[in-house]
């Protein structure tokens, strides 16, 4: 049994000199035997309050936390029915015990955790879409058309000038004054 | 004549003694001269509206504009023949436009002499 234990975590087709004996088709059979142990597998639905309590504790749930999912067609079993979690909506700075995964040590995982891993569709995630090109036009008339007002009507004073008066107009009555005589 | 760079220096921290340009010529233009030469409007205004000249060319060159426009009337389309007349318009257009420099040097000049005066007289005031 220890010698199947230790060739179910060695690749089927590598040669060592421990496998020698044994052929590739017995190693994949325990390699496939393991994830078809009866422990994996939920149990049946539980019916009873006696039933209940011992699915809660074999799923590390307090007995009143745990809830069967709806009997619907699709339920599994006895495995309880969590709230979803995709690996994004998941706290990245929280000191999980598997970052990688975002869990904890014993904790009871959603039924669908691996299909709500990283790269995976969120159906919670938030997209956000494109501006329609005329709010676009119109968001950008209001800003700059907004700045250029308040240049104009507020910031008179602080314009740029030249260090010289207006070019005098002819007046009727009106006397201006040159510097050479012509 | 002061830097445009510089001016606008002034204008932010040395106000007093820098004249906003569109206020205008607030002083006494006749201050300091003996007799100072006035501007002379040599195109009359019979002539200024039937030439139909545009109310922001009716400055003293007014008939250097006039002569330039009949030249280019009677030339067009060979408008080059009007050189010198663009030539002379453009200078006396330059001269106005010393003029307006030495305006403003003149009313900023006037406002430091002010305040040196303010000054040297409240000097005198602490030593009575």
């Amino acid at each position: 049994m220890n010698k199947l234990r230790v060739l179910s975590q060695m690749r089927a087709f590598k040669a060592l000199p421990l496998t020698r004996k044994v052929s590739p088709l017995q190693v994949q059979a325990v390699r496939t035997a393991f994830v078809y142990t009866p422990d994996w597998v939920p149990g049946k639905r539980p019916e009873t309050e006696e039933e209940r309590i011992k699915a809660a504790k074999k799923y590390n749930l307090l007995p009143e936390e745990y809830e069967p999912q709806d009997d619907d067609g699709f339920a599994q079993g006895d495995y309880p029915k969590l709230p979803t979690s995709h690996i994004d909506d998941r706290d990245p700075f929280y000191p999980w015990d598997y970052p990688l995964l975002r869990t904890n040590y014993g904790e009871t995982l959603p039924d669908d955790f691996i299909i709500s891993t990283y790269g995976m569709f969120n159906p919670n995630e938030i997209v956000y879409k494109k501006m329609p090109w005329y709010e676009q036009i119109f968001k950008a008339t209001l800003l700059y058309g907004g700045l250029t007002f308040f240049i104009w009507f507020f910031m008179l004073e602080y314009r740029y000038y030249y260090p010289k008066f207006e070019s005098p107009l002819y007046k009727k009555g009106v006397v201006h004054y040159g510097y050479e005589k012509k | 004549m002061g830097g445009v760079l510089s001016h606008q220096y002034s204008l932010y921290f040395n106000r007093d003694v820098t004249p906003f340009p569109p206020d205008g010529i607030k002083q006494d233009p006749l201050f300091g001269f003996e007799d100072r030469p006035v501007k002379v409007m040599i195109a009359t205004e019979d002539e200024l509206a039937s030439c139909k000249v545009p109310p922001n060319k009716r400055d003293y060159c007014a008939h250097k504009w006039i002569e330039y426009k009949k030249c280019y009337a009677e030339n067009i389309p060979w408008v080059q023949n009007c050189e010198h007349e663009v030539h002379e318009y453009n200078d006396c257009l330059y001269a106005e436009l010393v003029d307006t420099y030495k305006d403003y040097e003149r009313e900023r000049r006037l406002l430091v002499r002010a305040q040196r005066i303010a000054a040297k007289k409240a000097k005198e005031n602490l030593e009575e």
